[in-house]
């Protein structure tokens, strides 16, 4: 899938956009269309373009926008060919190719990543350890991560895993600093 | 420059995130950013009490978007420059250029 990332990002430099070019066109998509799903950040596109991810159905559709091609365009790139009626340009590879089962399989993940909950443990930490004003966005932000980059590429135990470690990470420092602060305040007052 | 008002490097950097990315920014890009510009390895811990500092000295003003199934129904955090966060960006370049001034800096391109 990285071949089909790398003509991706021929097409684009082909252009002449910028990656950051083509995240605030796919914003102003998604804008138009009332759904964020359209949204390509840079972080997605590079995912994509170097990285072999393979873009859902929304951002592949605001792809097709953006660089004026037809969706089925790069559907072919990813070896879906809708004029053959197959799903491979190459005649001698078996129907059941091993395209198609990495994007079937990368299908199956995205339905699936949407009943897989973040660890409960770990939310409750972060929200009884991290300051009220951004809980939510910190949060979130750890949640769209593990969601739409981490789950899809590594599954379900890795993902896990890559939680627990920004949990650490977020709320180490914080709990240092409340001890340190606990210290001198003992120190003065005693 | 009045002490409240002074801003300190990191805080320079997550000002000229925000200048940047303009209408888009908001935590997580703007972290993105730093990274990708600096190289340095940034908590997301570290961008939003940086972001909170300067929104408490008056250089951002801050609103919730909406929330989105992707992020737990949890809502972004958006950022945008105050005036006051321009004049205090351009007090903290100009004097670094002016102490710079005439200095010569190895291994700067």
């Amino acid at each position: 899938m990285v071949s089909a990332g790398n003509n991706l990002r021929v097409v684009r430099e082909k252009l002449g956009l910028t990656m950051r070019d083509v995240e605030t066109a796919s914003e102003a998509i998604a804008r138009a269309r009332g759904n964020e799903e359209f949204f390509v950040p840079i972080s997605r596109l590079t995912d994509f373009e170097t990285r072999g991810v393979i873009p859902s159905i929304y951002r592949l559709s605001s792809l097709a926008t953006v660089y004026r091609i037809q969706p089925r365009e790069i559907f072919s790139m990813y070896g879906v060919n809708f004029d053959s009626g197959q799903h491979s340009s190459e005649p001698k590879i078996p129907p059941v190719v091993q395209d198609d089962k990495q994007m079937v399989g990368a299908l199956h993940r995205e339905v699936k990543q949407g009943n897989v909950a973040l660890p409960v443990v770990g939310c409750y930490l972060l929200d009884l350890l991290l300051p009220r004003k951004h809980r939510e966005s910190l949060v979130g932000d750890i949640e769209q991560d593990f969601r739409t980059n981490i789950l899809p590429r590594y599954g379900r135990t890795a993902a896990s895993v890559w939680f627990w470690k920004q949990v650490v990470i977020e709320i180490v420092p914080g709990l240092y600093l409340r001890i340190a602060a606990g210290f001198v305040k003992r120190l003065l007052g005693a | 420059m009045a002490k409240g008002t002074y801003i300190g490097e990191f805080e320079q950097l997550v000002l000229l995130a925000v200048l940047r990315l303009g209408q888009n920014a908001h935590g997580a890009i703007i972290r993105e950013e730093i990274i990708d510009r600096t190289g340095r390895s940034v908590s997301r811990g570290a961008v939003y009490a940086g972001l909170d500092r300067l929104e408490e000295k008056g250089f951002l003003k801050s609103w919730l978007g909406a929330a989105t199934a992707e992020r737990g129904g949890r809502a972004k955090r958006h950022y945008e420059m105050t005036a006051n966060g321009e004049l205090a960006l351009s007090t903290a370049f100009h004097a670094v250029k002016r102490m710079a001034q005439g200095v010569r800096i190895p291994r700067l391109a």
